[in-house]
């Protein structure tokens, strides 16, 4: 019971709009009890949040919703200055929610100003509308709230950070991802002079990987290079170790293998590809880059070299498509 | 300059809590109202030694005692002062917020279910009717936005655990990884024709007394890797135990590095360490390799 989990932005459309829906039940409240110009202000507080609810909802680009975030929570920060004159009690309890919602929705740093700001704000109205000691009191209260929040969005950025650090898979294809790469390159360089076995490394890029996500989509494109990897592993020798860049390039690390082997490696790999059936994505063009570790080679430059020989592979294939034209 | 840990912002946390709630404490104390005054000095307190706990704690399972003790300190609390003085009624918002901050999302949501009722009972028989509509709202809109975070920490967590292959405490790769990886020396060693050796470490939990068992299997993880080569492979096991792998190195190069990697270990455990060796053989597996090293487990 209680495995449930959530991703970010639909989470926030559905909790703006759960707000809305609670706030419409207070707002009959505020009818019966007379709070008319309160009733009001959140009238329009329950429509910017219902307009944010369905934008997030709608929208696809993180980066904007960041901002759309900003915008409603700033909005909802100035009615609650202004409902603060009608009735500052009742709208104190309102405004202690407003930190838990910030540090939820918008990056730290933006939280923390605009709370800083609400908190200076409000400070300024109540010491002329309620005693002193309330206003201290609240401005106390608003603090520890604000700081629990702020401690828990830390830690859960803290702890996500921490594991993104540690993750070594590339989620869309399965295959390691680039940090490690580097990682094992230099364990495997490292091997490599202590035992005098050669190193060799392939590069493979498919052409035109970014239209293929633009055309067909990213579910498309993540289940292309998924089955691009398990058919590379049929291929390859049992712990032959697949990366993937997450731009349609993978790297293969062939310990003990000359430059040679490397190349039959490499047109046995072509074939087999370029016999494969890809569906809707029809024909791939590869290219592929094959370095040997040279000696006392450093783990980037070897890294540099293979992804130098792809690009340049890349780049005739264009001229001669162009040529061809 | 150095990001904080998860402890340094407990700690952290605690300091300014502390601080606020005596201030508050203060407040209350100024306006008459002595034992809610007493009450918000008890929970600086609690959190006092919490903090206490995070900076010396030596044994973890006391630090969630003192986090449980605060929880239900602040449930009581929050129900009481709510009681006393209907405009306390806030207080009642940080019972959510704790409990999804310091427990599991599974925990958290029971804490918050048996609170719930109580809290609405108190808002209920206690506010005035004229906020108590207001109370209610921002009580359930707490609540859901703590729920709602921890429901996306919780996703965010799942996604990203298969992703990785070591342990956040140690740094050692984790045990699932032990076995492919072992797969792939074998067929590495077989068809180069190198050796390949696979150690066992363990150390006797029963050394651990008074001492944090993270911290023990940092250190010991600290030493191991100071003296692998690059190339090997380090995981932790359940409980007290490492592997390691080592290509290219025959039981006497091992058995060398594994007494400088002993020595370097904590003085209260390297009395109690075993170690076992298994070499690669014709026919060996990964499960046989690892048994082998298991039964071969003694003192160095």
């Amino acid at each position: 019971m209680f495995d449930i989990s959530m991703e970010k932005e639909p989470a926030l459309s559905l909790l703006y709009a759960l707000i809305a829906g609670a706030m419409s039940l207070l707002c009959i409240t505020h009818y019966f009890f007379g709070h008319f110009d309160v009733l009001l202000i959140q009238l329009m507080t329950i429509a910017i949040l219902i307009f944010t609810s369905v934008f997030l909802f709608l929208n696809r680009n993180r980066a904007m919703s960041q901002y759309i975030n900003l915008m409603t929570l700033s909005s909802v920060a100035l009615l609650m200055q202004y409902q603060l004159n009608f009735n500052p009690e009742l709208t104190m309890h309102w405004v202690y929610v407003f930190p838990v919602i910030s540090y939820f929705a918008l990056p730290l740093s933006w939280a923390f100003l605009l709370n800083t700001t609400v908190v200076l704000c409000t400070l300024s109205q109540l010491i002329f509308i309620i005693s002193t000691e309330q206003t201290l009191k609240f401005v106390f209260i608003y603090m520890l709230i604000s700081m629990c929040s702020l401690c828990y969005a830390y830690v859960n950025t803290l702890k996500q950070t921490n594991l993104l650090k540690l993750a070594v898979t590339d989620y869309q294809s399965g295959a390691y991802n680039s940090r490690y790469l580097l990682k094992k390159l230099h364990q495997e360089i490292a091997r490599s002079e202590t035992t005098s076995r050669t190193l060799s490394m392939l590069a493979i890029t498919i052409d035109d990987y970014q239209q293929i996500q633009d055309i067909h989509g990213k579910n498309a494109s993540n289940r292309l290079v998924k089955i691009f990897r398990h058919k590379l592993i049929a291929l390859l020798r049992a712990g032959d170790d697949i990366f993937h860049n997450g731009k349609g390039t993978f790297f293969i690390l062939l310990p003990n293998c000359s430059m040679e082997g490397g190349v039959v490696l490499k047109e046995r790999l072509l074939k087999e590809m370029e016999e494969e059936h890809w569906g809707d994505v029809g024909d791939l063009q590869l290219n592929v880059g094959l370095a040997s570790l040279n000696h006392k080679e450093s783990a980037e430059s070897f890294l540099d070299r293979a992804s130098g020989f792809v690009h340049k592979q890349q780049q005739t294939a264009l001229r001669l498509m162009s040529f061809n034209n | 300059m150095q990001a904080l840990t998860v402890n340094h912002i407990r700690i952290l946390f605690c300091v300014i809590g502390t601080v606020i709630l005596s201030l508050i404490a203060y407040l209350e104390y100024l306006t008459g109202a002595n034992t809610i005054a007493l009450f918000t000095l008890l929970l600086g307190l609690v959190l006092t030694i919490n903090g206490a706990y995070i900076i010396f704690g030596k044994q973890e399972q006391v630090g969630n005692h003192v986090d449980t003790l605060f929880l239900i300190l602040l449930a009581v609390f929050s129900l009481f002062t709510a009681d006393i003085k209907a405009e306390h009624s806030y207080w009642s918002y940080f019972f959510p917020i704790a409990a999804f901050f310091l427990f599991s999302l599974r925990t958290a949501i029971w804490c918050v279910l048996a609170y719930t009722p109580l809290a609405i009972y108190i808002f209920i028989q206690y506010s005035p009717a004229l906020i108590q509509a207001q109370i209610l709202f921002s009580y359930a809109a707490i609540s859901t936005i703590a729920l709602f975070l921890a429901m996306v920490k919780s996703r965010t967590n799942q996604l990203l655990e298969p992703l990785i292959s070591s342990d956040e405490e140690t740094g050692a790769q984790l045990e699932k990884f032990l076995r492919p990886a072992l797969n792939t020396e074998i067929n590495r060693a077989e068809r180069e024709g190198t050796g390949l050796l696979l150690v066992y470490i363990t150390y006797n939990s029963n050394s651990k007394k008074g001492e944090k068992t993270t911290s023990l299997a940092k250190l010991c993880a600290q030493a191991i890797e100071h003296f692998l080569r690059p190339f090997d492979q380090y995981y932790r096991l359940q409980g007290n135990d490492f592997a390691i792998i080592m290509p290219h190195t025959n039981s006497h190069n091992a058995l060398i590095t594994v007494k400088q990697m002993v020595s370097e270990m904590p003085k209260s455990i390297q009395g109690y360490t075993q170690v076992g060796f298994a070499s690669l053989n014709v026919g060996d597996t990964e499960d046989s390799l690892i048994q082998q090293a298991h039964q071969e487990l003694k003192h160095v």
